[in-house]
């Protein structure tokens, strides 16, 4: 986790506005996202959010009329924001002393979210890579804080997520991916799904699974 | 012809052979995106050409070629990049070839293809999106 980014700072300008778009039934200028990746990554990442939070029951757990907190919709926002900056170099190799070839963790980072993503019954909130990935072949982990879908199998969906995340950085980077941690932090209650009442759907609860020993609580299901 | 418009001129070709290398999506503006957009925006009001994503520069080690660009997740990333670098080279190569200077490619692009050409300095490929 980065001290220097806490979870409760705002997210910027960028994603309000690709957000605004999204909010209009409109594409944005090719120029944002041509010349930015970072405008480019993280209207990826706000188009699937947005795909899977509208699959998702909105819960007025107090009657007001309003929808429950949507405290983790900004903190998911926070994270794109923070996450498509370009970060660190991470280095690829080349037999040429004249080649200086790299991936931007913000690319990593971005590889990451989607292939987490593109898991059934998860959105991903939060992703790091801590190490030293600047060094080839330093062993780094990837975090992931995670959102899951009401009755899901945690254990099952970490090993799904984890399989997921892993392929992805094998397939297209050169680090030394020493350990994935899922960190199940939301459980959030799905349109479709026959557990659909507000109580069920208001609790939460965090689940770590990580690649140590697997800790009782990981057992259950999300419910 | 100045040394700018040289640069810029092979700055242009060089972006077309990046674009061309399979995997490769698109290439982003070499500087800071705000600055580049802040350039981009003078241009248009101005009426003067969009400089090219690719950053060309020479010094008295020889040229300097940075490009940063967006891949497909069809291909391994680490492939394109390198695909990226190797197809600069040889396009160098071929130039150097035709204006008679020394050759600094000699067959294989992929192999340490430009440790003996004195005219290219550095060729710095950066991935800054995948898929």
């Amino acid at each position: 986790m980065n001290a220097n980014t806490p979870a409760d700072e705002p997210h910027g300008d960028i994603v309000d506005l690709l957000g605004d778009y999204l909010d209009r039934g409109e594409q944005p200028p090719r120029e944002l996202l041509e010349n930015s990746p970072e405008n480019d990554l993280a209207f990826a990442a706000l188009v699937r959010m947005r795909e899977v939070a509208a699959t998702l029951v909105e819960i007025d757990a107090d009657g007001s009329g309003e929808p429950e907190d949507d405290g983790w919709v900004q903190n998911i926002l926070g994270s794109i924001q923070r996450e498509v900056r370009s970060g660190r170099s991470i280095p690829l190799t080349h037999p040429s002393p004249r080649a200086e070839l790299s991936l931007t963790e913000g690319a990593v980072r971005g590889l990451v979210r989607a292939a987490g993503d593109s898991v059934d019954g998860v959105l991903i909130g939060r992703c790091s890579i801590e190490g030293d990935v600047g060094t080839p072949h330093a062993p780094v982990v990837v975090r992931v804080e995670a959102s899951v879908f009401w009755g899901e199998r945690i254990p099952e969906l970490a090993e799904r997520l984890r399989a997921a995340i892993g392929a992805a950085l094998l397939q297209h980077t050169e680090l030394a991916v020493e350990a994935i941690d899922v960190i199940v932090t939301d459980v959030h209650l799905r349109r479709s799904s026959p557990a659909d009442t507000p109580a069920a759907a208001a609790e939460s609860e965090t689940a770590v699974a990580d690649e140590r020993p697997v800790a009782p609580h990981e057992e259950g299901t999300a419910e | 012809m100045s040394e700018l418009e040289t640069e810029t001129e092979l700055a242009a070709e060089l972006d077309a052979v990046v674009r061309a290398v399979p995997g490769v999506l698109q290439t982003y503006p070499a500087r800071p995106a705000l600055l580049a957009a802040v350039t981009q925006a003078a241009s248009v009001v101005l009426r003067t050409p969009v400089a090219p994503p690719v950053a060309v520069s020479h010094d008295t080690d020889g040229v300097s070629v940075r490009v940063t660009i967006a891949v497909s997740d069809q291909r391994p990333a680490a492939e394109t990049c390198r695909a990226v670098h190797d197809a600069v080279v040889a396009h160098l190569a071929e130039l150097a070839a035709r204006a008679g200077r020394p050759v600094p490619s000699a067959g294989d692009p992929s192999a340490d293809a430009d440790a003996d050409a004195d005219s290219i300095a550095r060729v710095t490929v950066e991935v800054a999106r995948i898929g």
